[in-house]
Protein backbone atom coordinates (compact mmCIF):
# COMPACT_ATOMS: atom_id res chain seq x y z
CA UNK A 1 0.00 0.00 0.00
CA UNK A 2 1.35 3.30 0.52
CA UNK A 3 3.32 5.15 3.73
CA UNK A 4 1.11 7.46 5.16
CA UNK A 5 2.96 11.05 6.42
CA UNK A 6 3.31 11.68 10.11
CA UNK A 7 -0.56 12.48 11.56
CA UNK A 8 -1.69 12.04 8.18
CA UNK A 9 -5.65 10.32 8.37
CA UNK A 10 -7.25 8.53 5.48
CA UNK A 11 -10.21 10.59 5.03
CA UNK A 12 -12.07 8.37 2.35
CA UNK A 13 -10.72 4.75 0.11
CA UNK A 14 -12.74 5.14 -3.14
CA UNK A 15 -13.37 1.90 -5.52
CA UNK A 16 -14.83 1.29 -8.97
CA UNK A 17 -18.67 0.91 -9.01
CA UNK A 18 -19.93 -2.72 -8.41
CA UNK A 19 -21.07 -2.36 -12.22
CA UNK A 20 -17.51 -2.50 -13.49
CA UNK A 21 -16.80 -5.98 -11.95
CA UNK A 22 -20.59 -7.16 -12.74
CA UNK A 23 -19.92 -6.82 -16.32
CA UNK A 24 -16.49 -8.56 -16.51
CA UNK A 25 -18.32 -11.22 -14.05
CA UNK A 26 -20.88 -11.94 -17.22
CA UNK A 27 -18.55 -12.28 -19.47
CA UNK A 28 -17.07 -14.88 -17.86
CA UNK A 29 -20.49 -16.29 -16.87
CA UNK A 30 -20.73 -16.40 -20.53
CA UNK A 31 -17.47 -18.27 -21.12
CA UNK A 32 -18.58 -20.75 -18.35
CA UNK A 33 -22.54 -21.40 -20.19
CA UNK A 34 -20.68 -21.22 -23.74
CA UNK A 35 -19.32 -24.93 -23.80
CA UNK A 36 -22.85 -26.16 -22.20
CA UNK A 37 -25.11 -24.40 -25.14
CA UNK A 38 -22.48 -25.57 -27.97
CA UNK A 39 -23.03 -28.95 -26.38
CA UNK A 40 -26.77 -28.74 -26.68
CA UNK A 41 -27.00 -26.94 -30.02
CA UNK A 42 -25.00 -30.07 -31.28
CA UNK A 43 -27.85 -32.03 -30.94
CA UNK A 44 -26.28 -34.71 -28.46
CA UNK A 45 -28.74 -36.28 -26.21
CA UNK A 46 -26.17 -37.12 -23.65
CA UNK A 47 -23.85 -39.90 -25.08
CA UNK A 48 -21.09 -38.41 -25.79
CA UNK A 49 -20.63 -37.07 -22.44
CA UNK A 50 -17.47 -38.63 -21.73
CA UNK A 51 -15.39 -38.22 -18.60
CA UNK A 52 -12.53 -36.61 -21.15
CA UNK A 53 -14.86 -34.15 -22.13
CA UNK A 54 -15.98 -33.43 -18.89
CA UNK A 55 -12.16 -32.74 -17.47
CA UNK A 56 -11.84 -30.65 -20.30
CA UNK A 57 -14.99 -28.49 -19.32
CA UNK A 58 -13.75 -28.57 -15.48
CA UNK A 59 -10.14 -27.30 -16.84
CA UNK A 60 -12.16 -24.79 -18.89
CA UNK A 61 -14.23 -23.93 -15.25
CA UNK A 62 -10.52 -24.24 -13.23
CA UNK A 63 -9.28 -21.16 -16.22
CA UNK A 64 -12.01 -18.69 -15.91
CA UNK A 65 -12.12 -18.85 -12.27
CA UNK A 66 -8.11 -17.97 -12.01
CA UNK A 67 -9.39 -15.39 -14.84
CA UNK A 68 -11.81 -13.80 -12.49
CA UNK A 69 -9.91 -13.30 -9.48
CA UNK A 70 -7.13 -11.98 -11.50
CA UNK A 71 -9.92 -9.13 -12.92
CA UNK A 72 -11.27 -9.22 -9.23
CA UNK A 73 -7.40 -7.93 -7.69
CA UNK A 74 -7.05 -5.68 -10.94
CA UNK A 75 -10.74 -4.05 -9.64
CA UNK A 76 -10.23 -4.25 -5.91
CA UNK A 77 -6.70 -2.91 -5.90
CA UNK A 78 -7.59 0.35 -8.23
CA UNK A 79 -8.15 2.66 -5.19
CA UNK A 80 -8.58 6.07 -4.92
CA UNK A 81 -7.36 7.22 -1.24
CA UNK A 82 -8.68 10.80 0.16
CA UNK A 83 -6.19 11.77 2.76
CA UNK A 84 -6.17 14.86 4.85
CA UNK A 85 -3.44 16.25 3.07
CA UNK A 86 -3.47 15.09 -0.43
CA UNK A 87 -5.64 12.91 -2.94
CA UNK A 88 -3.70 9.66 -4.50
CA UNK A 89 -5.06 7.41 -7.18
CA UNK A 90 -3.57 3.98 -6.88
CA UNK A 91 -3.94 1.87 -10.13
CA UNK A 92 -3.62 -1.53 -10.97
CA UNK A 93 -2.88 -2.74 -14.13
CA UNK A 94 -2.70 -6.05 -15.00
CA UNK A 95 -0.75 -8.06 -12.84
CA UNK A 96 3.00 -6.67 -13.37
CA UNK A 97 1.86 -2.92 -13.66
CA UNK A 98 0.85 -0.41 -11.30
CA UNK A 99 0.53 3.44 -11.13
CA UNK A 100 0.64 5.49 -8.33
CA UNK A 101 0.06 9.53 -8.45
CA UNK A 102 -0.16 11.55 -5.56
CA UNK A 103 -2.04 14.84 -5.86
CA UNK A 104 -1.46 17.59 -2.99
CA UNK A 105 -4.44 19.83 -2.39
CA UNK A 106 -2.12 22.56 -3.35
CA UNK A 107 -1.43 21.72 -6.89
CA UNK A 108 -5.52 20.70 -7.75
CA UNK A 109 -7.12 23.66 -9.88
CA UNK A 110 -9.99 22.33 -11.04
CA UNK A 111 -12.85 18.83 -10.63
CA UNK A 112 -15.00 17.79 -12.64
CA UNK A 113 -17.58 15.04 -12.41
CA UNK A 114 -18.53 13.09 -15.85
CA UNK A 115 -21.08 10.67 -15.87
CA UNK A 116 -22.02 9.61 -19.29
CA UNK A 117 -24.87 6.96 -20.22
CA UNK A 118 -28.08 5.76 -18.89
CA UNK A 119 -26.43 2.92 -16.55
CA UNK A 120 -23.85 5.57 -14.94
CA UNK A 121 -26.97 7.78 -14.25
CA UNK A 122 -29.36 5.40 -13.11
CA UNK A 123 -26.28 3.63 -10.72
CA UNK A 124 -24.53 7.08 -10.07
CA UNK A 125 -20.94 6.25 -11.10
CA UNK A 126 -19.05 8.60 -13.58
CA UNK A 127 -15.71 9.55 -14.05
CA UNK A 128 -13.36 12.05 -11.57
CA UNK A 129 -11.16 14.82 -13.58
CA UNK A 130 -8.76 16.52 -11.32
CA UNK A 131 -7.13 19.66 -13.30
CA UNK A 132 -3.49 19.92 -11.57
CA UNK A 133 -0.62 22.09 -11.72
CA UNK A 134 1.66 19.47 -12.56
CA UNK A 135 3.67 18.11 -15.20
CA UNK A 136 0.55 15.54 -15.43
CA UNK A 137 -1.82 18.44 -15.99
CA UNK A 138 -5.29 16.06 -15.72
CA UNK A 139 -5.80 13.11 -13.86
CA UNK A 140 -8.71 11.02 -14.43
CA UNK A 141 -10.15 8.19 -12.08
CA UNK A 142 -12.68 6.17 -14.00
CA UNK A 143 -16.15 4.31 -12.73
CA UNK A 144 -15.91 5.46 -9.48
CA UNK A 145 -19.86 5.66 -7.35
CA UNK A 146 -21.25 8.91 -6.22
CA UNK A 147 -18.64 11.02 -8.26
CA UNK A 148 -20.46 14.09 -6.79
CA UNK A 149 -20.18 13.31 -3.44
CA UNK A 150 -16.26 12.17 -3.40
CA UNK A 151 -15.86 15.64 -5.65
CA UNK A 152 -17.62 17.80 -2.24
CA UNK A 153 -15.19 15.65 -0.32
CA UNK A 154 -11.78 16.69 -2.07
CA UNK A 155 -12.86 20.25 -2.25
CA UNK A 156 -13.97 20.33 1.18
CA UNK A 157 -10.45 18.76 2.14
CA UNK A 158 -8.90 21.29 0.09
CA UNK A 159 -10.85 24.29 1.74
CA UNK A 160 -9.63 22.56 4.84
CA UNK A 161 -6.13 22.40 4.27
CA UNK A 162 -6.04 25.93 2.62
CA UNK A 163 -9.36 28.30 3.42
CA UNK A 164 -7.49 31.32 1.54
CA UNK A 165 -7.85 29.54 -2.48
CA UNK A 166 -11.49 28.73 -4.14
CA UNK A 167 -11.72 25.56 -6.35
CA UNK B 1 -27.71 -58.62 -27.40
CA UNK B 2 -24.52 -56.76 -28.14
CA UNK B 3 -22.19 -57.78 -31.23
CA UNK B 4 -18.97 -58.31 -29.55
CA UNK B 5 -16.36 -55.69 -30.66
CA UNK B 6 -13.53 -56.92 -33.47
CA UNK B 7 -9.67 -56.88 -32.22
CA UNK B 8 -9.57 -54.37 -34.14
CA UNK B 9 -11.67 -52.70 -32.75
CA UNK B 10 -10.70 -53.12 -29.29
CA UNK B 11 -7.50 -51.68 -30.33
CA UNK B 12 -9.08 -48.71 -31.57
CA UNK B 13 -10.86 -48.27 -28.49
CA UNK B 14 -7.61 -48.59 -26.32
CA UNK B 15 -5.59 -46.38 -28.35
CA UNK B 16 -8.87 -43.04 -28.19
CA UNK B 17 -8.48 -44.27 -24.18
CA UNK B 18 -4.54 -43.97 -23.99
CA UNK B 19 -5.17 -40.40 -26.79
CA UNK B 20 -7.80 -39.08 -23.96
CA UNK B 21 -5.22 -40.17 -21.16
CA UNK B 22 -2.24 -38.86 -22.32
CA UNK B 23 -4.48 -35.44 -23.26
CA UNK B 24 -5.93 -34.73 -19.81
CA UNK B 25 -2.50 -35.51 -17.85
CA UNK B 26 -1.31 -32.86 -20.34
CA UNK B 27 -4.37 -30.53 -19.63
CA UNK B 28 -4.04 -31.38 -15.55
CA UNK B 29 -0.53 -30.54 -15.59
CA UNK B 30 -1.00 -26.98 -17.26
CA UNK B 31 -3.84 -26.32 -15.47
CA UNK B 32 -1.89 -27.23 -12.25
CA UNK B 33 1.52 -25.20 -13.09
CA UNK B 34 -0.61 -21.77 -14.41
CA UNK B 35 -2.92 -22.13 -11.25
CA UNK B 36 0.55 -22.37 -8.80
CA UNK B 37 2.22 -19.55 -11.06
CA UNK B 38 -1.02 -17.17 -11.01
CA UNK B 39 -1.66 -17.87 -7.54
CA UNK B 40 1.68 -17.02 -6.26
CA UNK B 41 1.05 -13.76 -7.79
CA UNK B 42 -2.40 -12.97 -6.72
CA UNK B 43 -1.05 -14.24 -3.12
CA UNK B 44 1.51 -11.54 -3.38
CA UNK B 45 -0.44 -8.82 -4.30
CA UNK B 46 -3.33 -9.18 -1.80
CA UNK B 47 -0.56 -9.67 0.92
CA UNK B 48 1.28 -6.36 -0.54
CA UNK B 49 -1.40 -4.55 -1.74
CA UNK B 50 -4.30 -2.90 0.05
CA UNK B 51 -6.05 -6.24 1.96
CA UNK B 52 -6.92 -6.05 5.38
CA UNK B 53 -5.87 -9.27 6.90
CA UNK B 54 -9.45 -10.90 7.79
CA UNK B 55 -10.58 -9.72 3.81
CA UNK B 56 -7.16 -11.76 2.68
CA UNK B 57 -8.28 -14.90 4.60
CA UNK B 58 -12.00 -14.72 3.50
CA UNK B 59 -10.63 -14.21 -0.44
CA UNK B 60 -7.78 -17.02 0.46
CA UNK B 61 -10.57 -19.10 1.52
CA UNK B 62 -12.77 -18.91 -1.38
CA UNK B 63 -10.32 -18.86 -4.36
CA UNK B 64 -8.67 -22.01 -3.14
CA UNK B 65 -11.45 -23.60 -1.58
CA UNK B 66 -13.33 -23.77 -4.99
CA UNK B 67 -9.75 -24.25 -7.13
CA UNK B 68 -10.01 -27.20 -4.54
CA UNK B 69 -12.84 -28.52 -5.23
CA UNK B 70 -12.27 -28.19 -8.89
CA UNK B 71 -8.93 -29.94 -9.24
CA UNK B 72 -10.42 -32.96 -7.02
CA UNK B 73 -13.01 -33.20 -9.54
CA UNK B 74 -10.73 -33.47 -12.61
CA UNK B 75 -8.51 -36.15 -10.49
CA UNK B 76 -12.22 -38.37 -9.42
CA UNK B 77 -12.66 -37.59 -13.18
CA UNK B 78 -8.93 -38.95 -14.83
CA UNK B 79 -9.52 -42.12 -13.03
CA UNK B 80 -12.66 -42.96 -14.51
CA UNK B 81 -11.56 -42.20 -18.10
Amino acid sequence: MITLHENEKIIAKVRKHWFVIFTEGLFLLFLVLAPIFFFLLSGNKGGAITPFFVLLYLAWLLAVWIIFFVLWTDFYLDVLLITDSRVVDIEQIGLFARDMAELRYENIQDIRVEIGGIIATLLNFGNLHIQTAGVQKEFVIKHIPHPDQVKDLISAQQHAAFPQKPT
Amino acid sequence: MPQELSSIELTSVELTRQTAQLISIGTFGLVLLVFVIISVILNYHWTHYGISLGQIGRVRVIYFGVSSILFVGMFVVFLMI
